[in-house]
């Protein structure tokens, strides 16, 4: 048995303890609600902040700065509870069974008791309490971590949020064009003037319905602009193509025709609202005519037309023009400038074997590209799409067509004439199993 | 034994010699363990019973034995509506002598050491407040002479709790200098085998002297030294303080708490049973054994409450169950943990 002075000491230090243990479930009590509280705020915060692209340090920090924070709050809450040495002791001989006998050797009047045998715990532990605020906690933690969120799109920076979005848009435009060498100087000026004018009205007037409008307006103009700028640049590459193309034949109907589509559609660039680079406009200029563009050195080329189609993408992103539209456009410039695909114009020359590399959403129906890479036995007439579209309200049955090479369709003739152009699928599935 | 200091050894020595007169008791009265061990303490605590059961339960019995085996004088009142209060204290006789008449003081039954007064409510409030003196403090005054009872005294008084017509209950004030009340139950049926085995209707148990008066006084007046740590001072304050009104939640029920003479007492009963363990402090335990004893008749429970089943001993219960020997609360999430 040791003396008694170790065994007041480590009887001492049981109740310490003992105390300790009761004040930690007292500051949980105070912490927990709390804690529960921050971490429903917290996985609204980190949903929030995933969104925004937060980096996870600052999320992380910003969590445990909060906890500990309403920890401190909890302890000083739970302070005036805590439970003392003396209370320890009282604890443990309640527990012991001891009659108060701690409490009189404490005082002096009879010797420490001997030490138990082995130790447990003075409590019981109800851990529905702890337990439940700590799950609850952790689950909408884990929600807030793993719930898919769209992240916001950080392109356009919002720089002033304070003044109308029209405004804000039109200067994202301007910095983006200016940064890129797109347009003229100039018709930038002249954008940045309109904006400030607006810009000079009472801050207090920027929302007015008048104001919002004027803005509004600004911006379509603008973007209507950028739209035409856009579709003059896809128009003026596509032709580029073309003159390269026929640039074997200068004096040819199609180049003549090319080399004055070209001009004008240089033209267009130049005199619009917002004409184009003046620098890039010279190089283009330079391939004014088929025989110079055929005759350019191929990089110099290359440079000229990537930065024509480069800032053709970018204005045409700008302006919002639509992907399939852009498509189209990109498709109806190409074909149009292709020799045997209409248009009045349209020069000699056979047809290529294949409308196009990819599949097209340019008309209502799906039309399916079709290639035949043996050229030494495709002829005029050659199949070279298949289409398959809803029928309209008059046509009979599925409007499956079969689209020829243009002008190499015979309507036949004959009985050729009825089965091929007037009967539906199904009476021309019966004429033809007749005459089988 | 050495009656000025209490050691361990001497309370060891007065904890045999108690548990000597509880076993003589016992061999006469079966199954009354506890009782007999609570009238023990009262007589250590130098306090005053009151028993309250039905006829033929052994109250009478009870202290017929008690006085018996501590070889005490005994003298027992039956009261009746038409006592007087004279017939307990004693009456002034006109005595002549020498040819002068002088009134000579006859003491009554109060002057003894133990009085069994039998069916207390029976007498009116005046003959009942006759003994207030007597039993606080411990003398008698009549016509003006105050006369001093012998010591030990004490008072075991029984109450029937049935046949209510014609009886007069106990005043507060009254109640208050018992202290403690304690119930008799019937016996169980083992119990009845024993009682129906060892005794026969008519014959008079013969009872076994185990201490004398005189030890039992010294035995008593050790119990006064028995120490009270400051944490039982502080439970006790608890405890009786908790039975004030609105004091405690267990209190909501009350209309009257205990008295100051209940915490007086609480104090007294909890050093006797620290003696009687051979122990030279009292503990907790010791009150929260004491205390059903000791406030159950002291405290008024509203009548609504009262009507809703509310008894003494169920608001005792809840109150110890309610107040804590550390001052400090514990969390929800933790609750006292005791190895039995």
């Amino acid at each position: 048995m040791p003396p008694s002075t170790e065994t007041e000491q480590i009887w001492m230090r049981h109740a310490r303890w003992t105390a300790w243990g009761a004040n930690l479930f007292w500051w949980m009590q105070r912490y927990l609600p709390l804690f529960l509280a921050w971490n429903l705020i917290s996985a609204v915060g980190v949903i929030y902040a995933r969104q925004q692209r937060w980096p996870q340090d600052v999320i992380i920090w910003s969590y445990i700065g909060g906890a500990v924070v309403l920890a401190l709050i909890a302890l000083g809450l739970a302070w005036k509870r805590f439970l003392t040495q003396r209370d320890g002791l009282i604890r443990l001989e309640e527990h012991l069974g001891l009659k108060s006998a701690l409490s009189a050797a404490r005082e002096g009047i009879i010797a420490w008791p001997p030490l138990p045998a082995e130790r447990s715990a003075p409590f019981n532990f109800n851990w529905g309490p702890i337990a439940t605020p700590i799950s609850a906690s952790a689950i909408l933690l884990i929600v807030g971590c793993l719930i898919p969120v769209d992240k916001a799109d950080a392109k356009v920076a919002i720089t002033n949020p304070e003044q109308p979005i029209a405004w804000e848009e039109l200067e994202a435009w301007v910095e983006e064009l200016e940064e890129n060498d797109v347009v003229e100087e100039v018709a930038l000026e002249e954008l940045k003037e309109k904006l400030n004018e607006l810009r000079q009205q009472p801050a207090e007037q920027w929302f007015t319905q008048s104001s919002l409008e004027a803005g509004d307006n600004l911006r379509d103009q603008t973007q209507q602009d950028l739209q035409k700028l856009a579709q003059e640049m896809m128009n003026a590459s596509a032709m580029m193509d073309a003159m390269r193309q026929v640039g074997n034949e200068p004096f040819s109907e199609q180049a003549k025709a090319l080399d004055a589509e070209f001009a004008k559609s240089l033209q267009k660039m130049q005199l619009g609202t917002m004409p184009i680079d003046g620098e890039l406009m010279e190089m283009l200029k330079k391939m004014g005519d088929c025989q110079a563009c055929s005759g350019i050195d191929p990089s110099k080329y290359k440079l000229v037309k990537g930065k024509l189609d480069k800032n053709g993408k970018l204005v045409a992103m700008m302006a919002k023009l639509d992907p399939e539209d852009l498509e189209e456009m990109l498709l109806i410039a190409g074909q149009c400038m292709m020799p045997g695909n209409g248009g009045i114009d349209r020069g000699p020359g056979a047809a290529p074997l294949t409308a196009n590399a990819t599949e097209s959403r340019v008309k209502p129906g799906k039309l399916e590209a079709v290639s035949n890479d043996d050229l030494r036995n495709a002829s005029l007439g050659d199949t070279i799409a298949i289409q398959d579209r809803a029928p309209d309200e008059n046509e009979a049955g599925e409007a499956f067509t079969i689209t020829n090479t243009s002008g190499a369709a015979s309507l036949g003739e004959g009985g050729d004439v009825v089965w091929k152009n007037e009967l539906s699928p199904e009476e021309r599935q019966l004429l033809e199993n007749y005459f089988q | 034994m050495d009656n000025t200091t209490l050691t361990e050894q001497t309370a060891a020595e007065a904890s045999q010699a108690l548990k000597g007169l509880s076993a003589a008791v016992n061999e006469i009265l079966f199954g009354q363990e506890t009782l007999i061990e609570t009238v023990i303490l009262a007589l250590l605590a130098g306090g005053h019973l009151l028993l309250e059961g039905l006829p033929g339960l052994g109250k009478t019995e009870l202290v017929r034995t008690f006085s018996k085996t501590l070889d005490l004088d005994t003298k027992r009142v039956q009261f009746t509506p038409d006592l007087l209060p004279g017939d307990i204290t004693g009456n002034p006789m006109l005595q002549e002598k020498d040819g002068q008449r002088t009134f000579v003081f006859q003491e009554g039954p109060v002057f003894t050491n133990l009085l069994l007064a039998d069916e207390i409510n029976r007498a009116s409030p005046k003959t009942q407040s006759a003994l207030l003196e007597a039993m606080q403090e411990r003398r008698v005054t009549v016509m003006g002479t105050t006369y001093a009872l012998p010591f030990p005294f004490f008072v075991f008084a029984t109450q029937n709790p049935i046949e209510l017509e014609g009886t007069y209950p106990l005043p507060e004030a009254q109640l208050d200098r018992f202290l403690f009340k304690l119930n008799v139950y019937s016996a169980s049926k083992e119990t009845l085998e024993k009682i129906i085995t060892a005794r026969t209707l008519g014959q008079e148990p013969v009872v076994r002297k185990s201490m004398t008066g005189e030890q039992l006084a010294r035995i008593s007046q050790l119990t006064n030294k028995v120490f009270l740590p400051e944490i039982v001072k502080s439970y006790i304050a608890r405890l009786v303080h908790a039975t004030y009104p609105n004091e405690s939640t267990a209190a909501k029920v009350i209309k009257f708490g205990a008295s100051p003479r209940a915490a007086i007492g609480l104090a007294s009963a909890a050093r006797a049973r620290a003696l009687l363990e051979g122990r030279i402090h009292a503990s907790v335990d010791d009150v929260r054994m004491a205390a059903p004893h000791v406030l159950g008749h002291r405290i008024i429970i509203n009548y609504q409450d009262r009507m809703e089943g509310v008894t003494p001993e169920s608001f005792i219960a809840k109150l110890i169950a309610e107040i804590n020997p550390e001052e400090a609360e514990l969390p929800k999430s933790l609750s006292a943990a005791k190895i039995k």
